[in-house]
């Protein structure tokens, strides 16, 4: 029994391997497996299909006393989930740009942009998203400074291939409010108030290259009011 | 704030027919290689395969030797002393501005 009791406990920490590939290169094989062995000891899968093994990894990690060095590594492993929950969404078609040119001014109101199932948005604390994308591709020879401020991203997938967009806090804003339903005008809205020298044309086109929407539909009520 | 509209319809219906006939194909091209689309790397892919690799896994690595169980268990064992371990990746390279303690990222 032990025999398989291990393989599923190195099948586990394989998956976590997998799935936080951007800690791995961060911390390294050896450390990331150690810590994973400890992770998979205190939450064992419950599901045979290990697909969304590690929900909660990166929340156990920042509790995790051996990782308090590097301190942004419970943010750089939420990152590598969120590339996971895009690259395993449903596939929708995108929507054609031109369905956005026959809009009245009465349909700004009571009509929402709809987001591909593969989007996730995403505010980080500092440049951890600059760092998360650094890290994806070659480990960077250079250093990497930390810097002050916050970071929005945008990860979405198109076809077969996810990518990490770090996008405006404006542009966060407006695809905040078209997650919950709100009309396009109020997604106008949320985007200038976050910044009020923000471009529309500028914000929404590469969104609708990216395919990011799917389709246009009622806005949700109570939608229009922030949370 | 939301009951207060501050973009006017008619401002909103010309930003997005600008927005849309930019967003052509044509025109499409140039923003698509410079913000979207990266190809999926051999990596990623073998990653994805892992996921379905734990019931293929039988081998059960017993190359310990005598004396040890098996290796998923060995490096478990070795947890205890685990956090002697220095962290080989890039971390090294990362340097924070005021410390490590100085930074709270979201959880």
């Amino acid at each position: 029994m032990a025999v398989y009791r291990n393989t599923i406990t190195r099948g586990s920490i394989d998956v976590l391997a997998s799935t936080f590939s951007t800690v791995v290169t961060m911390v390294g094989e050896d450390w990331f497996r150690a810590a994973a062995a400890v992770y998979v000891g205190a939450h064992p899968p419950t599901t045979p299909s290990l697909l969304r093994y590690g929900a909660d990894f990166p929340a156990w990690l920042s509790a995790f006393e051996p990782a308090r060095d590097t301190p942004y590594l419970p943010a750089i492993a939420r990152l590598d989930r969120l590339w996971w929950d895009a690259y395993f969404a449903a596939d929708a078609d995108a929507l054609d740009p031109q369905a956005l040119s026959v809009l009245s001014a009465e349909d700004l109101e009571n009509t929402g942009l709809r987001l591909h199932p593969s989007v996730r948005i995403a505010e980080f604390d500092h440049n951890l998203a600059s760092l998360w994308q650094a890290h994806r591709q070659d480990a960077p020879s250079r250093e990497f400074g930390i810097a002050e401020g916050t970071e929005c991203i945008l990860i979405a997938r198109s076809g077969l291939e996810v990518e990490g967009t770090i996008i405006t806090p404006a542009s966060h804003a407006f695809l905040a409010a078209c997650r919950v339903g709100a009309s396009v005008m109020t997604a106008a809205d949320r985007a200038v108030a976050t910044d009020p020298t923000a471009s529309l044309p500028d914000l929404i086109r590469p969104l609708l290259v990216a395919g990011v929407f799917t389709h246009l539909a009622a806005a949700r009520p109570g939608s229009e009011h922030d949370d | 704030m939301s009951d207060t509209k501050i973009v006017t319809a008619s401002a909103l219906l010309g930003a997005l027919a600008l927005a849309a006939s930019f967003a052509a194909p044509a025109a499409a091209a140039d923003d698509k290689m410079a913000m979207m689309k990266k190809p999926v790397t051999m990596e990623q892919m073998a990653g994805h395969e892992k996921c379905y690799g734990v019931a293929k896994a039988h081998e059960n690595d017993c190359k310990a030797g005598p004396g040890t169980t098996c290796a998923g268990t060995s490096k478990v064992n070795y947890q205890g002393n685990a956090w002697a371990l220095v962290k080989e990746g890039t971390c090294a390279t990362i340097k924070t501005p005021k410390g490590m303690g100085s930074l709270t990222p979201k959880a």
